[in-house]
Parts: C-alpha cells; sequence; structure tokens
C-alpha cells in the first residue's frame, strides 16, 4: 500500500510504531496525568507537610518546630477531636460491615431475576450529593423532623427524641453515605467465590451456619478488608456529616482543619492536623496492601 | 523472485527468550505455504513478524521485492486473519469488509462493488447488514476471510484460522479456503499445529520447532522422508527404530536393532554408511502389516498383541515383538471379513524395506 | 417446606434505610409552607416555581455543570493516555505509577481541599474557575484511570491489529475501532467522574470564591443560614435527575455500567 500524503495521524502513528517497544511511549502517554498529580496533588500535600512544622501565628519563632503537633497530642481538646474521628471510623465500619454483610451475601448468592435492578438500586444513592443526602437526614431526625412528628402524633412520646446533633446522628448519616461502599465490597469478592465450595463443605456435613463460618467468611475477606479500609478511612475524614448531623458536640477532624485554617487562619495548625490525618490514612492503606499480600489471607479462623 | 523473503530472522522477547531463531525462508507468488509446529514454536511470531506487528530483532522481511523490516503494518499491504477473527463487533460484516478499503481512500461505489464482491466469494452476499455476534463460527470465519481478500493483499496471513470451529465445520472450511485461494491465486501463509491441515491445504510445509525450522518441503516429502525424529512423530505417527549397521550390500542394509532382531531397510545410493554405525529408522504404520509372505525381500517379526484401537476404516495394534522390548504400531484397513485381533494373540508384522527411511543422525 | 426468608426481609429494611431519604426530601419539597416539615401541611409548588422560573439556584447550577463538565473531559483524555500506558505496557515502576495516579481516592478529600487553597494562595493563582475545574481534574481522574485501564485490560488487542492490518494507521485504528468498543466502560469512569465533580461540596468549599460557587457549596451554605424548602425542591430536583438517569443507563446497558464484576 502507498505511504498516503502527509496527515498528523499518520505523522503521530509512524512515531508510535517506531518506538512501540522502547519505555518512552509509556512514558509520553503517562507524561500528562503524572505532571498534573504532581504538581496540583503531590507538590501541594508536600507543602503542607513541612508546613507542619514551621511555627504558628499563636507561636512566634523561627526554624522547624513540632510545636504543632504537640498541641495537637497534647491539648485534650484536640486530641479528643482525632481520638473522636478515630473512634466514629472504628463505628462506621462496624455498623456498615455487619449491616453490610448480610446484604452482600444475599444479592451474591440469591437467585431472583432483579438482581442486577438491586444492586443498581444500591449504588444510585452515590450518584447524588452527600450534601442532598445529609440534608435528606436532616429533615428526617431533626426536632420537628419526620420521626419526632410522627411519633409525637401517634402519642409514643411527649418530647422530641434528640437524634441529630449528636453521635446517633452522625453515625446514622455515616453508614447511609458509605454502606453501599462496603456492600459493594464485599459483593464483589463473594460473587467470584464459586458455589460449589459452600455446597462441598456442606456435603461433608457441615451446617449452613458452619459453612459461612468456615468457609464463606474466610473466602470473602480480601473483599471485607478492602470495604474495611475504604469505610474507615473515608468516614474518619468525612466532612459534610458531621457539619451537620453532628453540630458543634461532634466535631471531627475535616471539620476541625477548616476552622482552624479557614476561619483562625493557622495555617501551620491546620497542616499538622492534615498531616495527620493523611499519615492515619497512609498506614491504614499500606497494612491493608500487605494483608493482601500475605499467602494466608485472613487465616486463623476456627483453626 | 520470491513474494515473500524472510533472511536470517531472529526474534528475541527479552535478553534470554529466543522466539523465532535464524529464520531463512522464500515463499513463491501464489504459493500455499503452511508454518507448521507445536504450540510456542515460533509460528504465530514468524506470522506477526511479516504482518508487522512484532519488530525482528535481526534479519530481514522482504514483501513483493521490498524490504518491510521496520515498516509498520499498515503500509505492508498484508492480509491477515486473526485466530478468533478480530471482527469489528461495533461494525456490520458489510463494513467490516469495507474498512480496509476506507483506508485506501476509495470511492463508495468502488467500495460496495468490492464488498459485494468479495461477500460473494465466501459465498454470504445475505448477511451483509449482520452484525459479528448475530453470526456462527463459520459465518464468521468467512467474513474474515473476505475482509482479508478485499483490500488484494500482496499476502495471505492466516493464524490458525480453523481451530475455533468444531472438527465437521473445519473440514468444510478447510476446502472453501483451499479453493478460494486456487481461484484468486493468493500467496498464502497458514500458520496451524495442526498437521492434517498442513497436509491437506499446503504447496509446502514448513516445519518448526523451538524456533528453528527444522525441515522444508512438500507433504508427500515430508511424509516419506522426515529428516528427524521431529518430524517423523510430530507428522503421523511412526514407528522409530534404533540400531547399529550389520552388513552392507548392494542396495541394502541390514541392522541390528536394539531390541534384539534385525531388519532390513532399502539405501539411497549416495548415502555414506559403515558398519558398526548407529542408525535411527522410521517405518509408517500403515506401511507394516499383519499378513504378508515371508521371504528375502520382507521383513517380518512376530510378536503379541498389546493394544487394539478400532478407529473405524483402520484398527491399530500396538504389537509388542517376541524377545524383545520394541513395540511396533500396526494401521490394519478394515474391509470386509479382514480378521479382528484381540489383545494376547500372536502375530506377525510385515513390512518392505523400501518402506524405511533411514534418519540421518 | 417453606420456611421465613429472613434474608429477604433484612433485605427489604436495608432498601427502606437507602431509599427513604430520597422520598422524604420528594415529598417536603412540595411543602407550602417556609418551614419544612414532614409530612407537609399543605401542598405547593412555589419551590419549584422559585427555581424553575426565577432561576433561583440556576447560576451555581450553571457553574457545576460547567466545572463539572470540563474537568471530566480533562481527567478522561489524560486518564484514558495514562490507562494506554498502564494497560500495555509493561514498564519498571508501573505499580508505583498506578498507586499514585489512585491516590487521591485514597486520602481524605478534605486534604486535596485544604491543600490546594494553599497552594493556589502561595502561587499566585488564585482561586477561579480554572483553579476549580483542575482541582475536580486531580479528584476525579482516579475514577476514569481504574475504569478504563480494567476495560482496556479486557480489549482484544488483535481488533486493533486487525485495524492496522487493513492500513489503519495507529491513530486511526484506536480512534476507530479501540475507542468505540471500549466506550460503555469509558463512559462509566467519565460519568463516575462527572457525578462525582457535580457532587463535591468538601473541595468547592475550601476553593469556593465569590465569582466561583458550585451548586452543592451553594446549598450547604443555604442549609446553615435558611432552612427553606427550596432547598429541598434542589436537592430533589438533582437526585431525581441523577437517581432517574443512573435507572435509565441501567435499561440501556445493563448493570455492566455501575459495578464491575471482575
Amino acid at each position: 500500500m502507498r505511504r498516503p500524503r502527509f496527515s498528523l495521524s499518520g505523522w503521530i502513528s509512524d512515531y508510535y510504531y517506531r518506538y512501540k517497544n522502547t519505555i518512552y511511549v509509556p512514558m509520553v502517554l503517562l507524561a500528562p496525568s503524572i505532571l498534573m498529580l504532581a504538581v496540583l496533588f503531590v507538590y501541594p500535600i508536600a507543602v503542607l507537610m513541612i508546613q507542619a512544622f514551621q511555627h504558628a501565628p499563636t507561636d512566634p519563632g523561627k526554624g522547624f518546630t513540632l510545636n504543632n503537633f504537640i498541641k495537637l497530642f497534647g491539648d485534650f481538646y484536640y486530641f479528643n477531636i482525632l481520638l473522636r474521628s478515630l473512634l466514629v471510623g472504628l463505628g462506621t465500619t462496624i455498623l456498615t460491615l455487619f449491616l453490610g454483610y448480610p446484604l452482600a451475601l444475599f444479592l451474591a448468592r440469591s437467585k431472583i431475576k432483579k438482581r442486577d435492578l438491586l444492586v443498581v438500586l444500591l449504588v444510585a444513592p452515590l450518584y447524588t450529593s452527600i450534601v442532598v443526602r445529609v440534608y435528606a437526614w436532616m429533615v428526617i431526625l431533626g426536632k420537628g423532623g419526620l420521626i419526632n412528628n410522627l411519633l409525637t402524633q401517634w402519642g409514643v412520646i411527649q418530647q422530641p427524641l434528640p437524634l441529630m446533633l449528636n453521635m446517633t446522628g452522625v453515625l446514622i448519616g455515616l453508614l447511609h453515605v458509605y454502606y453501599a461502599f462496603m456492600v459493594l465490597s464485599i459483593y464483589s469478592v463473594v460473587l467470584n467465590i464459586d458455589p460449589a465450595l459452600e455446597e462441598a463443605a456442606m456435603n461433608l456435613g457441615a451446617t449452613r451456619m458452619r459453612t459461612l463460618r468456615e468457609v464463606t467468611i474466610p473466602l470473602s475477606m480480601p473483599g471485607i478488608l478492602a470495604g474495611s479500609v475504604l469505610v474507615f478511612v473515608l468516614s474518619m475524614g468525612a466532612y459534610v456529616v458531621p457539619a451537620f448531623l453532628g453540630g458543634r458536640k461532634v466535631m471531627m477532624i475535616s471539620n476541625l482543619i477548616y476552622t482552624v485554617v479557614i476561619d483562625a487562619f493557622n495555617w501551620p495548625f491546620g497542616a499538622a492536623i492534615a498531616t495527620a490525618l493523611l499519615i492515619i490514612a497512609l498506614l491504614l492503606t499500606y497494612f491493608y496492601s500487605k494483608l493482601l499480600e500475605s499467602p494466608v489471607k485472613g487465616g486463623g479462623f476456627g483453626g | 523472485m520470491p513474494d515473500v523473503e524472510l533472511r536470517g530472522v531472529t526474534k528475541m522477547f527479552g535478553k534470554d527468550t529466543v522466539a523465532v531463531d535464524n529464520v531463512n525462508l522464500e515463499v513463491e507468488a501464489g504459493e500455499f505455504i503452511s508454518l507448521l509446529g507445536p504450540s510456542g514454536c515460533g509460528k504465530t511470531t514468524t506470522l506477526r513478524m511479516i504482518a508487522g506487528f512484532e519488530e525482528p530483532t535481526t534479519g530481514q522481511i522482504i514483501i513483493k521485492g521490498k524490504d518491510m523490516t521496520r515498516v509498520p503494518p499498515y503500509y505492508r499491504n498484508t492480509g491477515m486473519v486473526f485466530q478468533n477473527y478480530a471482527l469489528f463487533p461495533h461494525r456490520t460484516v458489510a463494513e467490516n469488509v469495507a474498512f480496509g478499503l476506507k483506508m485506501r481512500g476509495l470511492n463508495r461505489e468502488e467500495i460496495k462493488r468490492r464488498v459485494d464482491e468479495a461477500l460473494r466469494m465466501v459465498e454470504i452476499p445475505n448477511l451483509a447488514d449482520r452484525y459479528p455476534r448475530q453470526l456462527s463460527g463459520g459465518q464468521q470465519q468467512r467474513v474474515a476471510l473476505a475482509r482479508a481478500i478485499v483490500i488484494q493483499p500482496s499476502v495471505l496471513l492466516l493464524d490458525e484460522p480453523l481451530s475455533a470451529l468444531d472438527k465437521k465445520l473445519r473440514e468444510q472450511m478447510r476446502g472453501e479456503i483451499k479453493r478460494l485461494q486456487n481461484r484468486i491465486g493468493i500467496t498464502t501463509i497458514f500458520v496451524t499445529h495442526d498437521q492434517e491441515e498442513a497436509l491437506t491445504l499446503s504447496d509446502r510445509i514448513v516445519i518448526m520447532n523451538k524456533g528453528k525450522v527444522i525441515q522444508v518441503g512438500t507433504p508427500t516429502e515430508l511424509y516419506r522422508k522426515p529428516v528427524n525424529t521431529f518430524v517423523a512423530d510430530f507428522l503421523g505417527t511412526s514407528n522409530i527404530i534404533t540400531g547399529k549397521v550389520q552388513e552392507l550390500a548392494a542396495g541394502f542394509v541390514t541392522i541390528n536393532t536394539d531390541g534384539g532382531f534385525t531388519i532390513k531397510v532399502v539405501r539411497e545410493d549416495n548415502m555414506a554408511l559403515k558398519t558398526g554405525q548407529e542408525l535411527t529408522v522410521s517405518i509408517r504404520p500403515e506401511n507394516m502389516s499383519l499378513t504378508g509372505q515371508p521371504g528375502p525381500g520382507m521383513n517380518s517379526q512376530p510378536g503379541r498383541v498389546r493394544d487394539v484401537f478400532f478407529m473405524g476404516a483402520t484398527v491399530r495394534y500396538n504389537i509388542l515383538v517376541d524377545n524383545s522390548d520394541q513395540v511396533l504400531t500396526v494401521d490394519e484397513q478394515n474391509v470386509g471379513g479382514s480378521r479382528l485381533y484381540k489383545p494376547g494373540d500372536q502375530v506377525t508384522v510385515y513390512w518392505e524395506p523400501g518402506d524405511c527411511n533411514i534418519i540421518a543422525q | 417446606m417453606r420456611r421465613f426468608n429472613w434474608g429477604v426481609l433484612f433485605a427489604i429494611l436495608m432498601y427502606v434505610f437507602i431509599l427513604t431519604p430520597f422520598v422524604v426530601i420528594l415529598y417536603a419539597s412540595f411543602s407550602d409552607s417556609a418551614l419544612i416539615t414532614v409530612p407537609p401541611k399543605g401542598l405547593s409548588l412555589r419551590w419549584y416555581r422559585q427555581i424553575l422560573l426565577e432561576g433561583r439556584y440556576i447560576p451555581e447550577l450553571i457553574t457545576s455543570l460547567e466545572v463539572g463538565a470540563a474537568s471530566t473531559l480533562i481527567s478522561s483524555v489524560i486518564g484514558i493516555l495514562a490507562s494506554i500506558a498502564l494497560a500495555r505496557y509493561n514498564f519498571p515502576g508501573r505499580d508505583v505509577i498506578s498507586s499514585i495516579l489512585l491516590a487521591p481516592l485514597m486520602v481524605p478529600v478534605v486534604l486535596i481541599g485544604v491543600a490546594l487553597l494553599q497552594f493556589y494562595s502561595v502561587t499566585k493563582i488564585g482561586l477561579n474557575l480554572p483553579s476549580m475545574i483542575m482541582a475536580h481534574a486531580v479528584m476525579t481522574a482516579p475514577y476514569v484511570v481504574r475504569t478504563v485501564t480494567s476495560t482496556m485490560k479486557g480489549f482484544n488487542e488483535s481488533l486493533e491489529e486487525a485495524a492496522m492490518n487493513l492500513g489503519a494507521n495507529w491513530i486511526q485504528a484506536f480512534t476507530q475501532v479501540t475507542l468505540p468498543i471500549m466506550m460503555p466502560g469509558i463512559f462509566s469512569g467519565a460519568m463516575f467522574a462527572f457525578i462525582t465533580s457535580f457532587g463535591d461540596s468538601v473541595v468547592s468549599l475550601f476553593l469556593s470564591s465569590p465569582s466561583v460557587v458550585t451548586l452543592p457549596v451553594k446549598v450547604f451554605t443555604d442549609i446553615m443560614w435558611n432552612f427553606e424548602p427550596a432547598i429541598a425542591a434542589i436537592s430533589a430536583l438533582t437526585s431525581v435527575l441523577a437517581i432517574g438517569g443512573v435507572l435509565a443507563i441501567y435499561a440501556i446497558q445493563g448493570a455492566s455500567a455501575f459495578v464491575s464484576k471482575q
């Protein structure tokens, strides 16, 4: 075939083909994304981390200092917020796991026709803004909200129940926001477990519960771990849910960062809190990847 | 001038893996040539180098007199049929076939005319508006063929095109490929691991193993005169008998086999042999028989039937030669009235010295 | 013997929990009073009138659409390029690069917001539409990279080779064969990128300025300062569109656009 007249696509293609098997092609293809993330993600976060070691306006001085971290971990008020974020993260993880595992199992193992539709219905809320979802929960949980209204009307209660602006509200909101993440993580793993393994266990005399404990749960460990780390990291760093459903009483780490940086304009201290959050998130992700690498995935169950 | 020529083509993957090792090959215009070998022998890599998807580490690829070694695939004008057909799922049959013509900038009428002609040639003009997923395996195969020949390529490259079809359809498509190739007279390189396909379709066969070309020749040459035990075994079944030269005579050589019996083998004039030399001999099972007349011009060996395989047109016997560990495989025609032996039966195996092929070691 | 199926009951309860907020908000949006109550005392369309006829929330909606569309375009283009490299090439450091590209997913979004706010102020780039768009591109690119890489790994490369064998140069083969076939995967990655950008409030809150206020930020501040049913109306509008869109895509191309089944 004759070479056509010059065309840009032909020119690029010829270069692509000439260097197809060299490192240059992937380098060129990766350049835009690496550049973007280096400039707008890695670099800003690195700068933030450096700033965490500088003196705050409230603590004048020169050179590097650990004062911001000492304040974060030493001052009970701030340390309390950090601890609370971790506990809320843990609580949300446990809630989503215990309420999510049965549903994931149900979706993966049921033989109903419209299973896909159920999965899509689970996913669909993720396509709406968190602000919208949290607003809806305020309408449901508030003093004059749906639940209190109905209970008062039915005469069950005289005084409205405190359902939000406290820990209950935060946990309900976070459960709703991150529930689908947990279910989907487990669902996609259970779906790939050969049902014959469970049948084999029952064939060997194991009861349903025993099969679940000895076969299904250990095999779905990768999904449980992935979902748990994801939900923990996301809920620990949640901003919108505690802002509206927690109020001042249940302030969490992201809200603290916003307050410190935007309202108090204390960048170094805000940077230190952000650094602590980042390190926790990275450590969790790191341990998670180590766990998945180990040859005995979630081993040690029942023997 | 050959249509396709490979000169010392070598392909390395990484530093130590030699996929194709110094292959030299000339494919004449209009020739149907098969690259035959077990999987991993380098035949597909060779084909992909001709198409331009892989670049040789060293050596040259010349198509129609032009050095194409470093030319990208889209300037090579080869027509390839892929193992899984690689039909574009988002385009109709007609659009699939028209793709190459569009890329060549032909006008609409010309494209339509040639697409229609190609679809008629592969006998599926009625499927033009279907999508690939609506077609059977055999129909997809025809579309892939039409798409490859419609661009009038310098060479047609077929990468195991029949392997995805079931046995009956495979035999039918085999015939159609052969007729089509005869009709348009296109130079064709066919990659397969199926010896039967290679034997029935090819003008010449290239036997490859571990990246090297082992033997090139017509199907008859390869079948009758395999150059080594690999070819003898890979192409059909062979009885391989090893032994030492005991006696040399005019036209004959007597061999004392390692199994402890002697056989007579016809010796070609130019073959230099001396007494005591180690030799390997191959004999096809169909050239052996359980019926015959013993005599000076005939090898005969008594033995006991070990296995019987009823194969339809033939019956295959494995026979353990008496007082020996040599097993001979014998194919008997299954004609009316011929006797069927059972395991344990005492028989005599007969074969002519002229049917023995001495493998030069 | 038919046992009572606890699994079905549990699933129904969980779906009620998941979907109730949307029903409630839809119901509340038809309230006729200025104070939101559920159930509403009377029904009216006044809040929808405010939005659709008087244009309340419309400027913020337009900003959100602009930011979403532009950042999705950027993250899709560079994400697809990166995915080709990650899916087809084996080079030293590939896993490291791949995890860097996916890192914004593993980091709490508040960090992206606070780090970029500082970056934009220190570099004097400032807070404007382009800086908001780029921030959203950083946040959403990983979704494209993840879905497109896995789609591309499942793509049968001999299709692209077949196109080149027929005379298409690489760009032609890629745009006329590879991209159209991978479209469902690219589409679901881009869709998730857009939705993430469109729904984001945290990064946008950090980077918002008087000239760039996205819809979630506006809703966020409105919830803080006035708790009118107009919020329910705009929330209901966007949610119905989003969930309706999800169901429409499901009806057309099945669940594969939303859930990967490794």
